[in-house]
């Protein structure tokens, strides 16, 4: 697949869009290889280009795959918008293709005010809105209830007990 | 109903993350701009399950955010007043209505449709820009915040041993809550 015909490319003005694609660097992975890992300090976003990755985290003792990814697949927005340590690792599961766009050069594109700045502001601003209701329908399933009910106290309440036993299992 | 906007609404909305940046003459002729709509009491704006695609600024009076629950009892999330926001997310993207949104009292309010929102976008309306921007991170935050609590809860249900964590949430919680709580870590694990 190539950048242009992405979706975050699509939906740019198509003025706009060979300028646009120089400012992207091209990654190779091999299979097994991270783009990132969780916790590093987080500062671009990704798009797959061809192959396939995976996102994964610590969970106890185990390495929980969050998602798999195809060609196409929008990574890391959020770091761009609000630099931050890395949620996940982003790896290969064979060998890949990525197109980065670093928070620089984001950042001196939104600086512009242009058409193209404030457009690929919203696609990535509509990728976060699903990110977050994917989230939200996960903590939903958990939680045996709809997010939008979740009262904050309720889970605070859980999750003090969840502290209580992490402090409890590192004193045993 | 004639609707005006109150003289202290452009402070109420400048109070407001979603509106940081902004000069108060913009938000002013934006507001004044903008469609608006009254409301009598128990009025819906929209209603859960509806499609959603516009979200709504309070001018006047107050709105009910209220869900209905599986064995249709009614639950109450939010009451908005003056310059509060409603639903800001669907000017990004649509999706069905969580809660619905109904009248307290008369009242009314600013509509923007997420076509006013990509027009306003389209002629680089400052407004607009800056409410994108600040609906972006506001998105991260809620995106990190939810993230965690999921990264704890399945630390719960994943990382500790039945028998301790029974012990442990005797404990923590009343007779009743304890009682929800480990027929849900039950049914979870």
């Amino acid at each position: 697949m190539r950048l242009a015909d992405t979706t975050l490319f699509k939906a740019l003005p198509p003025g706009s869009r060979p300028s646009l694609l120089g400012v992207f660097q091209t990654v190779e992975l091999a299979q097994g290889q991270a783009l990132w890992r969780v916790g590093e300090p987080g500062d671009s976003l990704a798009v797959l280009l061809e192959g396939g990755c995976e996102l994964s985290r610590p969970s106890g003792d185990r390495h929980a795959v969050l998602g798999q990814l195809a060609p196409g697949a929008l990574i890391g927005a959020l770091t761009l918008l609000s630099p931050g340590p890395r949620a996940s690792t982003l790896s290969a599961r064979q060998d890949s293709t990525l197109a980065v766009l670093e928070g620089r050069a984001f950042r001196s594109i939104w600086r512009t005010a242009s058409p193209t700045a404030v457009q690929l502001q919203l696609v990535i601003a509509r990728t976060l809105a699903l990110e977050l209701r994917d989230l939200d329908a996960q903590l939903s399933t958990l939680m045996d209830r709809p997010a939008v009910e979740l009262q904050d106290a309720e889970l605070r309440h859980v999750l003090r007990v969840v502290d209580h036993l992490c402090e409890e299992a590192l004193r045993r | 109903m004639a609707l005006t906007l109150a003289p202290n609404l452009t402070d109420e909305v400048l109070r407001l993350p979603l509106f940081a940046g902004v000069s108060r003459p913009a938000v002013t002729a934006w507001l004044k701009a903008r469609k608006r709509f009254g409301f009598n009491h128990g009025q819906a704006l929209f209603r859960q399950g509806d499609p959603a695609g516009s979200m709504y600024i309070v001018i006047e009076g107050q709105v009910l955010v209220a869900r209905e629950s599986g064995a249709g009892e009614q639950i109450k999330l939010a009451e908005l007043g003056l310059g509060q926001v409603i639903g800001e997310l669907s000017v990004l993207s649509p999706a069905a209505r969580s809660a619905s949104a109904l009248g307290v009292g008369r009242g009314g309010v600013i509509e923007v449709s997420r076509g006013d929102m990509e027009l306003g976008l389209a002629l680089a309306d400052p407004v607009a820009i800056a409410v994108l921007r600040n609906l972006s991170l506001q998105l991260c935050e809620r995106i990190r915040a939810t993230d965690d609590k999921l990264a704890r809860v399945h630390a719960i249900l994943h990382g500790t041993p039945p028998e301790q964590l029974q012990q442990n949430l005797r404990g923590l919680i009343g007779p009743d809550r304890k009682r929800g709580l480990a027929s849900w870590l039950r049914r979870r694990r």
